[in-house]
């Protein structure tokens, strides 16, 4: 699970939001090897869960565990 | 009345059928574009006019929607509830805080369909356009999101 954040977290300031998509846009732009880790996470990803099905059920299934205990859940593979 | 728990095939395969023009957006979009991110709920764009057809197949699910189609139509969203959410945006365009407009025909013509079951696809907003529909949610979670897409923009390109 690469990023667990709560799925009702309120908006950010629109400037703060703004400049953090800056940054982003800054790292792809310049950065030849920015994206790289999220690359080889999607393979892997996809590689083990193939079908979007498959997909779908291992997020719901990781934010029923983050929702009854958080700690536990991001101890797990 | 308790909800009920629906796996996720189902509530795909729902979707994928009803006969709404429809896209799925939000993080299970980004999920079926194979970034390993978490969420419960469900996002879809529609058809303006396709309302009732989405309605009618999700009540076979016990999903019921928190407001009748006209007010739907004019609020431009509403929700199916059950044990989980479907965020239902039915506006005909939306735009990002900085002004880039985005409306349904265009980004539904340009949809990537993707396999659920044999010979069942559900629609995905090209990795440009889901891009766009991310800033309109303005949070963190969003900006985790677009840097994910713009990596597999990165390689498409």
């Amino acid at each position: 699970v690469s990023d667990a954040s709560p799925d009702r977290d309120g908006p950010l300031p629109p400037e703060e939001f703004e400049r953090r998509l800056a940054i982003i846009e800054a790292r792809m732009r310049d950065d030849p090897e920015a994206g790289e880790e999220t690359r080889e996470l999607v393979l892997w990803f996809t590689r083990r869960y193939p079908s979007v099905v498959e997909r779908c059920r291992y997020a719901t299934r990781k934010h029923r565990e983050l929702s009854r205990s958080p700690l536990r859940a991001r101890r797990e593979p | 009345v308790e909800a009920t728990p629906r796996d996720d095939a189902e509530i795909l395969l729902a979707l994928a059928t009803s006969g709404a023009r429809l896209l799925l957006i939000g993080r299970r979009a980004v999920i079926a574009y194979g970034v390993p991110v978490v969420t419960a709920d469900y996002d879809v764009w529609i058809h303006i006019d396709d309302i009732e057809l989405l309605n009618a197949a999700m009540e076979k699910l016990e999903y019921v929607p928190n407001h009748p189609p006209p007010d739907a139509r004019r609020r431009g969203r509403y929700v199916l509830e059950n044990s989980e959410h479907i965020d239902v945006l039915v506006a005909r365009a939306k735009s990002t805080p900085d002004g880039v407009a985005l409306d349904f025909e265009t980004a539904w013509s340009r949809r990537d369909p993707k396999p659920i079951a044999e010979g069942v696809a559900i629609g995905l907003p090209c990795l440009e356009d889901l891009i766009t529909t991310k800033k309109w949610g303005g949070r963190a979670r969003d900006i985790a999101d677009i840097e994910h897409l713009s990596a597999l923009l990165g390689r498409e390109s």
